[in-house]
């Protein structure tokens, strides 16, 4: 778990400091003020595979027409002659090796490198699929969890038993749930299917969005053991009466896990839901606004106390 | 810009409300009116660092107006704001610095004195006969207090108004209805320090 992280030349992020990190952090801001940004810089920084976690991000992003990932990656730069970004223990940057182009990351005890003269299609399917895994990291983004990754781990799930532990955190949406499971019904991987307690059969997406995230997250969870779980809007799907459940089961699987969160959301209800959750749960939960209050982009925290006030007179910090 | 006026008391918001009226000051229109209930409830929302571009606050000093105006500088001083050694003037407090959060604070009776609001509200009778029914109000009030509640400056004011609404002829219950039946402020000016703060904090919000 990191205590502090420190982003510098990252998109807006010219110096960004995140001092006294909890186990579990929420991330609120306007739009287009750096949120997502902030994510992918702590996914830059720990993913097991930089090409991977590239490609998901430019996917995410809707950046797949662009011609070279070069172009793409040089505007990550906030200043464009600069052409490295520290993120915590990692440093980054943009190598000519051989007349080529090439994004290199640095970190204690590993590098890695990959070729930024290719497109996007061309970068995916050079990817080792064995090069992609959670090891310790994992991004759900809005789009939801990977399915691959899903798939590729589930059994290892079952095998621990920790399948169980799924199903009790769906019942906290419908405890009508007995059993969850993966099954081949002709898309390119598996979907997620329950039995109800009338041992009938049903995709989990008809449940809806907030299911399919609650999953993520659980999947998350038990996949980041001692690691870092990053997921952009977080309440995506979550009826506002389900948050501070869902809370309440995050902080205390996160501590019993030790996995450190780092998670954005717009939404007022699930600020509130959180609020109020961590007040039960000193040291743990952080809430932090990125704003640009007096032309600075800062990283403004508000610990328990604060939470407290916030959630008592239902202070606005958005 | 986003502004925020928070009021201690539960029914405060209605007295300023009728003096920024009777000055023509739309401060509705400008400041979200949040009346905290409690002093500690104001202070708590002073170490929330928020979006709001400039906060008011209106309180009282009750027994020592020192002590609350530290507890208001180490407030701010949590949200964000370091009002320094800053000393809180007279005619009250507008911080206008440059990148910072403007702030503004009046701290009842009058920045210089222990008290409460209802000690400036009862300031200045037109009528001899009602300064003479407050005065026994508050004679009566001074009598029974030490068994009834704490014996400070800032609870005789406040008993001994409402003591002295009581006795009206039709009795009224808040002080904003007093203002408005002008048995409160009869002779409210624009000379008036806490009338001129409060055209300089309707400034303030741009």
């Amino acid at each position: 778990m990191v205590h502090e992280i420190q982003i510098q030349n990252f998109k807006l992020f010219k110096d960004l400091k995140l001092e006294d990190l909890g186990r579990v952090n929420l991330i609120v801001g306007e739009n287009n003020i750096g949120k997502t940004a902030l994510l992918e810089a702590l996914y830059l920084e720990r993913a097991h595979d930089l090409g991977s976690a590239l490609v998901q991000i430019m996917q995410e992003r809707k950046e797949s027409g662009i011609p070279f990932v070069l172009d793409y990656v040089k505007r990550w730069f906030h200043n464009p002659s600069q052409l490295d970004i520290d993120i915590g223990d990692s440093k980054l940057e943009i190598t000519d090796i051989y007349g080529g182009n090439s994004l290199a990351r640095r970190m204690p005890g590993s590098s890695s490198r990959i070729s930024l003269d290719q497109s996007l299609p061309e970068l995916t399917s050079r990817l080792d699929p064995a090069a992609k895994r959670i090891a310790g990291c994992l991004a759900i983004w809005q789009t939801g969890l990977d399915a691959g990754l899903r798939e590729k781990y589930w059994d290892d799930l079952v095998l621990r038993g920790e399948h169980e532990h799924i199903v009790k955190v769906l019942q906290l949406l419908d405890p009508s749930i007995k059993r969850i499971g993966l099954k081949d019904d002709g898309h390119t991987v598996k979907q997620p299917y329950y039995l109800d307690n009338q041992d009938r059969e049903y995709p989990l997406g008809r449940l809806g969005l907030g299911m399919s995230r609650l999953l993520g997250l659980a999947f998350g969870l038990y996949f980041c053991k001692q690691g870092r779980l990053i997921v952009d809007e977080i309440e995506t799907g979550l009826h506002f009466d389900a948050q501070e459940k869902v809370w309440r089961w995050i902080f205390d699987t996160a501590a019993r896990l030790d996995v450190q969160l780092f998670a954005t959301t717009h939404s007022l209800d699930c600020v509130r839901a959180f609020a109020e959750v961590s007040t039960g749960h000193p040291e743990e939960g952080r809430l932090y606004r990125l704003d640009c209050k007096y032309g600075v982009l800062r990283a403004v925290k508000f610990d328990e106390e604060q939470l407290r006030v916030v959630h008592k007179q239902a202070v606005e910090v958005r | 810009m986003k502004s925020r006026l928070l009021i201690e008391g539960k029914y405060d918001g209605g007295i300023v409300n009728r003096i920024c009226r009777r000055f023509e000051l739309q401060i509705g229109d400008k400041f979200e009116l949040v009346e905290c209930g409690r002093i500690g409830a104001l202070l708590d929302q002073l170490t929330v660092d928020t979006r709001v571009d400039v906060v008011a606050v209106i309180c009282d000093a009750d027994q020592d107006l020192v002590r609350r105006w530290d507890e208001i500088k180490g407030a701010c001083s949590k949200g964000g704001l370091d009002l320094g050694n800053t000393v809180l003037p007279s005619s009250g407090l507008i911080w206008n610095e440059e990148k910072q959060q403007k702030f503004a604070c009046w701290v009842m009776p009058d920045n210089q004195t222990s008290g409460a609001i209802e000690g400036r509200l009862a300031a200045g009778h037109r009528d001899p006969l009602q300064q003479g029914l407050h005065e026994q109000a508050l004679a009566f009030v001074r009598g029974v207090q030490p068994r009834l509640f704490p014996n400070t400056v800032a609870a005789d004011q406040k008993a001994g108004l409402r003591a002295w609404f009581a006795v009206q002829e039709e009795p009224v219950w808040v002080p904003s209805h007093a203002i408005a039946h002008q048995m409160l402020l009869p002779q409210l000016d624009r000379q008036d320090a806490f009338v001129q703060w409060l055209e300089r904090v309707y400034a303030l919000a741009g």
